[in-house]
């Protein structure tokens, strides 16, 4: 079955263990509309593209500072990395696209901080439009890295090991664009370590986020906040897993969405709590503001706790504006239109770090003079 | 000449008859308390003025300096000078107060046609009016209202009152829930924006503010209708004798 999907770049693909994405491939099968994960997206778009290839020019990740290394796969010094880790991490996940990027592979980086203690090295992941990529992260220990990261169509698996005291701050841009784009996320973070994602989603025809994050080291901290605003058409669907392994660590996770027109969101959040994972603290909450008359919302928190010492809550709701709310600022001169901008513009600035996502979502900047 | 001219309204909410004709005059320069029990119409009135949907106007008008503003939206409402503080604010996490009070005062003078105020000038009134009313300068940073206290809350309605330059102010229960020394401020900021040109409608419960801003009329309201209007003696009758001898008579 896996050989349905023959490899589009030679170069690369020798370069790299085949085998494990082929065994999940097997196991999990290829993505199917309607099933567990895909209950409200349809892969088959977004598994057809695989096999288009790109007449753009594949851009690399740059660094913007600090003491970094951006190591293409086919060079030498990756080797050794690339086949420790590409495809470990995702292929963990419970769905096998990341297998399939894989198997289409057309261009391939490891990022990795190369000493600690010296400040934050920061690095840029451009957008490649219709390319199936694959970036490897690694924050040595006790390190500290900002990526910045664009995503505008494509298919693009991103594998991350936060070693020990480590820390990754992660900015996604999501823009809006004609084409498909789909991302898998893996994260694995060891002892106290931080990882921090700022998600930003703009509408797109079809996008999908699929994010795991694995706790296997004690005192980690994770903190996640998305944001969407969906317009038009437009789709996009989320599934983040958090998966806590050892004790004592904590994670947030707030997720704001606006769908409008006729768009479609669809979220899931997952919070794993084994049963060694003793004073784990959790938190996942997503709220959804539908506008539009013909706009769809599909959220689903889920729990799976099994210590018993842990803090733990989640949430989900999704409803119209609050007419309350628009009232007092219509009696404040406020039209209505413009009272309704302003609560959405707040709803999400409440997940907003910066005005990178600012820009993204079309927000209005917070007036703190 | 009369701010505000109410009119035989009737107004239901629900399919509910609660207002069931209210007549009320307010000229400009007068400072009018309404009283009156729990559940007797007070805060319909002033949504109903206000322009709440769901509020409808069965008969009756609304004027505004003579102007029918019966089928009017709220912010229209608002930009002819009328201004409500609400008996319970409503908290917006996510705006901040500082930039709902700078959208509130553009959205005003959008309206009247005024260019936009520098960002130096409005954060210099607003500095001096937060002051005025001892408001902590961080407040304008928060969420609107966001876990402010319930007297907070209330001082960041006259706030407001006072960013707009309202030419009729209907404060429904501003006095609920604020301790003896916010009190003293809160009515303070009242008086400094009383004027000849403008006008106050206070709801209210107690005497206690009364005691602070003299009022020139006192109206009691009871099942939907004003029962009876007086001079500020009514409301220390009512202190003393309640509202059980009005209903007799
Ligand atoms: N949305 C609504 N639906 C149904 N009934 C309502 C609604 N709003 C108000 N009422 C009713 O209208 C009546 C008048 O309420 P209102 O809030 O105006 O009283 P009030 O005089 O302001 O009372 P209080 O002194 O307690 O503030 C009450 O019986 C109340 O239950
Ligand atoms: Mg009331």
């Amino acid at each position: 079955m896996a050989d349905d999907f023959p490899s589009t770049n030679s170069n690369i693909s020798t370069l790299l263990d085949r085998s494990r994405a082929r065994a999940t491939l097997d196991q999990l099968g290829i993505p199917k509309y309607r099933s567990e994960n895909w209950k409200y997206t349809n892969p088959k778009p977004l598994i057809d593209s695989l096999s288009d290839s790109s007449s753009a020019p594949h851009i690399a990740p740059s660094s913007l500072g600090g003491a970094v290394e951006i190591l293409p796969f086919v060079s030498a010094e990756a080797k050794g990395l690339i086949s420790e880790f590409v495809g470990a991490l995702a292929n963990g996940m419970d769905t096998s696209m990341p297998s399939l990027n894989l198997l289409n592979l057309s261009a391939g980086y490891v990022i990795r901080t190369t000493a600690c203690g010296n400040g934050e090295s920061v690095v840029r992941i451009e957008a490649n439009p219709e390319h199936c990529e694959r970036v490897l992260i690694v924050v040595e220990s006790g390190s500290t890295l900002r990526v910045i990261e664009s995503t505008e169509g494509g298919n693009r698996v991103i594998e991350c090991i936060v070693h020990d005291g480590g820390t990754l701050v992660h900015t996604r841009l999501q823009e809006s664009t004609d084409s498909l784009d789909y991302s898998a996320l893996a994260v694995q973070l060891g002892s106290s370590a931080l990882y921090q994602l700022d998600q930003y989603s703009s509408g797109t025809r079809l996008r999908r986020n699929d994010i795991s994050i694995d706790v296997v080291g004690e005192g980690s901290t994770i903190e996640v906040k998305g944001g969407w605003k969906l317009t038009g058409k437009s789709h996009l669907d989320t599934q983040i897993s958090v998966n806590h392994y050892v004790p004592r660590s904590q994670s947030k996770m707030k997720f704001h969405g606006v769908a409008g027109d006729d768009s479609r969101s669809v979220f899931n959040g997952r919070i794993f709590i084994a049963r060694d994972a003793q004073h784990t603290s959790a938190h996942l909450n997503n709220k959804n503001i539908l506008t539009g008359e013909n706009a769809e919302i599909y959220t689903k928190p889920e729990l799976e706790i099994y210590a018993d010492d842990v803090v733990c809550s989640h949430g989900a709701t999704s409803g119209q504006l609050d007419e309350e709310q628009v009232f007092y600022l219509r009696t404040r001169g406020l039209t209505n239109q413009k009272a309704r901008e302003l609560l959405l513009n707040g709803f999400l600035q409440e997940v907003i770090e910066g005005d990178l996502g600012t820009q993204i979502l079309g927000l209005e900047p917070m007036n703190l003079v | 000449m009369s701010l505000l001219e109410v009119s035989n309204l009737f107004v239901s909410v629900d399919n509910r008859d609660i207002l069931k004709g209210v007549d009320l005059e307010v000229n400009a320069g007068e400072v009018h308390a309404i009283m009156g029990p729990n559940g007797s119409g007070k805060s319909t009135l002033a949504n109903a003025l206000a322009g709440r949907q769901g509020y409808s106007i069965e008969s009756g008008c609304i004027r505004l300096d003579s102007v029918d503003v019966t089928s009017l939206e709220p912010e229209e409402r608002s930009h002819r000078g009328l201004f409500m503080a609400f008996q319970y604010p409503v908290e917006i996490p996510g705006v901040t107060n500082i930039e709902f009070l700078k959208t509130a005062v553009e959205s005003h003078r959008a309206a009247h046609g005024c260019n936009e105020i520098s960002a130096v000038e409005f954060m210099r009134n607003l500095r001096s009016l937060t002051a005025r009313l001892e408001l902590n300068p961080d407040f304008l940073k928060r969420g609107v209202n966001e876990s402010f206290s319930g007297g907070e809350k209330k001082r960041n309605e006259i706030l407001q009152m006072l960013c707009l330059h309202p030419r009729i102010a209907l404060l429904d229960e501003t006095d609920s829930g604020l301790d003896i020394d916010a009190l003293q401020v809160v009515a303070r900021g009242i008086n400094e924006f009383r004027s000849p040109a403008n006008a106050i409608v206070l709801v209210t419960h107690y005497q206690r503010l009364l005691n602070y801003i003299a009022p020139d009329y006192v109206h009691v309201m009871m099942d939907g209708r004003v029962i009876k209007s007086g001079d500020a003696s009514l409301a220390l009758a009512l202190e003393e004798r309640g509202y059980g001898w009005l209903e007799e008579s």
